[in-house]
């Protein structure tokens, strides 16, 4: 692990050896700042994980966050560039 | 239908106005949606392009001349403030509470059921974040009244003991409707005038009257009468098409009847014409109607078809932040010169083409193109006016005059490429960085973040995209987050492979497969 303050504290060696093609990816888990009930998402405003899961619908996407950051009434607005979940699951829902 | 039948009666909106818009350009028939708003019949619309290239082009040419005159501000002057609930109009009333002693009169009309002064504190309490109760009574007095009524609206004794109280007149309010029916604008921008006039008059107040520099002419449909391309405070009538556009035709009007009374020095007055308002300068805020900003809606249709009209790539834009304009604003009425008209914007203007590398930075894909198909037109309203329009050239907004003065009186616009990006940024993201900023507080307070995560893990572990999954993307979790650390082991143990996101040089994200989570820790 290696510090890089920009987006994860942790973050795992850059080993060519353990790189991981995005094709071969079956689960993400998908942290964000609060979800919708249309499985939308608002990340931390780098457009990091909209970029990485652009076209790529082989990838089942859990978006994860506590119950009190989920959106029950308001709809995130979206453009085209943001990546829909496939489901979100919260510590109550 | 018959060639009487009214197209908006019949159901036309303005989307299908625009429709109507382009088939007729295609025909290379310009009408632009003003047009097809006052000429909404078949039969009104053929006799109406017939006379039109008449219409438009007009000759007219006027320039200002006043003879500025000297006046003492006082320390605390009694201040009439119109449209304190606009997004400047608030900004204005929050700069006067802040840094002056002024009082402050604003006048406010009751609405969808709502008395003035709720109008008010609901207003200031979005904007700024805080009650303006304790201010109200004190150095604040809200008036209810309507200023398209003579004498607002209010009786006799009302409107006299307020002729006696004021001594400036801050008039922000104003109808911003670029297209529509003519009575409204002529209603908000033009009637209401006349009855500020005629207040200063009756109370010898100094008029401060809020312009636009729209009037120029660059939203125009055609500028290529225009006998200079540079328009400055001097200039009134430079051969722009007026008349194309209710806004910009009764913000024209208003200020000739300014200019006609100054003449006559039946009233003290400034013009102060400003630029295009945005996000505010101290922390992005933008106006609670975002979808009403002209040059907004073009940003986002652009981002929206994926691509910048050639046409446009030569296009500047002022970008003038609402509070250091406000600011400005109260410094030129408190400066001790009258009968002056300024350009109160923001005087280096960004470009098409720093537009497009704000946005491709912001993750927004993005170029120029030649052709714009005609789908594109149809969901580009805003867009449509400047690239259909072919009889245009830019006109420059001149305003070394203003800048040099704002200079004396120790303002600057504080121009830096960051304030940029951030407006675009809420623009690209919409209500997402309001949403971002209130949830990330929220999160800060949730309380048994532990068992709480443990709630999420084990239904992540029960689900079959776990259970079928070989190869799964986690993250390592920081301390506010759901903690993912237990998931992260009970996936090696279940033998999954796991892996964990990096941010690669190029700004993208890869993932890189560990195998045990103590071992990074221990490292770190």
């Amino acid at each position: 692990m290696q510090k890089n303050i920009s987006l994860r504290i942790k973050e795992p060696l850059d080993d060519v050896n353990n790189h991981i093609e995005k094709s071969k990816i079956g689960l993400i888990i998908v942290p964000g700042v609060c979800f919708d009930k249309n499985n939308n998402r608002i990340g931390f405003g780098k457009g990091y994980y909209d970029k990485f899961l652009s076209n790529s619908e082989n990838i089942f996407k859990i978006g994860i966050c506590f119950s009190e950051q989920f959106l029950n009434n308001d709809i995130i607005n979206t453009n085209k560039n943001d990546v829909k979940m496939d489901m979100i699951i919260t510590d109550k829902c | 239908m018959n060639v009487q039948n009214d197209f908006f009666e019949l159901g036309g909106d303005s989307l299908s106005a625009i429709a109507l818009q382009v088939k007729l350009a295609k025909e290379g028939i310009e009408l632009n949606k003003q047009e097809i708003y006052d000429n909404s019949s078949a039969r009104k619309i053929f006799a109406y392009i017939d006379k039109k290239s008449e219409n438009t082009k007009n000759n007219e040419y006027e320039s200002i001349n006043l003879e500025q005159v000297q006046v003492k501000i006082k320390e605390v002057n009694n201040i009439f403030l119109t449209g304190a609930t606009g997004f400047l109009g608030i900004h204005i009333l929050n700069e006067l509470l802040e840094k002056t002693n002024n009082n402050i009169y604003c006048i406010i009309r009751e609405t969808q059921g709502k008395t003035s002064v709720q109008r008010l504190k609901d207003k200031y309490l979005y904007y700024f974040n805080q009650e303006i109760d304790d201010k109200i009574g004190k150095r604040l007095f809200i008036i209810t009244g309507d200023l398209i009524q003579e004498q607002f609206g209010l009786n006799r004794e009302a409107y006299i003991d307020l002729t006696k109280k004021i001594n400036i007149v801050i008039n922000t309010a104003a109808s911003v409707k670029h297209y529509g029916k003519k009575d409204y604008n002529y209603e908000h921008n033009v009637i209401s005038t006349k009855n500020l006039i005629s207040f200063s008059e009756d109370s010898n107040a100094m008029l401060n009257h809020i312009s636009t520099v729209g009037i120029a002419g660059n939203n125009l449909i055609d500028t290529n009468n225009c006998i200079k391309n540079s328009f400055s405070e001097e200039d009134l009538k430079i051969g722009q098409a007026y008349n194309s556009n209710v806004y910009v035709s009764t913000k024209l009007q208003a200020e000739e009847l300014i200019i006609k009374k100054i003449q006559e020095t039946s009233i003290k007055a400034n013009i102060i014409r400003v630029g295009n308002l945005m996000n505010r300068y101290s922390d992005n805020m933008f106006q609670d109607n975002k979808n009403t900003n002209a040059f907004q809606n073009k940003i986002r249709e652009i981002i929206n078809i994926g691509y910048i009209p050639s046409q446009m790539q030569d296009f500047t834009f002022d970008l003038t932040p609402v509070d250091l304009c406000a600011n400005a604003i109260i410094k030129v009425v408190l400066y001790n010169q009258y009968n002056n008209v300024y350009h109160v914007l923001n005087n280096q203007e960004i470009g098409m083409k720093e537009i497009k590398e704000i946005l491709v930075s912001h993750n927004i894909k993005i170029a120029f193109r030649d052709n714009i198909n005609e789908t594109d037109k149809i969901k580009s309203k805003w867009l449509v006016n400047d690239f259909l329009l072919k009889n245009k050239q830019k006109i420059n907004i001149n305003s070394i005059k203003t800048q040099k003065i704002l200079k004396e009186l120790g303002f600057s616009w504080k121009n830096d490429m960051s304030y940029y990006i951030r407006v675009f940024k809420s623009i690209v993201e919409g209500d997402k960085d309001e949403l971002r900023q209130k949830f990330l507080k929220i999160r800060k307070n949730i309380k048994n973040k532990k068992s709480k995560s443990d709630i999420i893990i084990t239904k992540i572990l029960e689900t079959k995209y776990y259970k079928n999954s070989k190869i799964i993307a986690l993250y390592y979790s920081l301390p506010e987050e759901v903690n993912t650390i237990k998931l992260i082991n009970k996936a090696i143990e279940d033998g999954k492979i796991i892996i964990l996101p990096k941010i690669c040089d190029e700004g993208d994200l890869q993932f890189y497969k560990i195998k045990d989570i103590r071992q990074f820790a221990k490292k770190y």
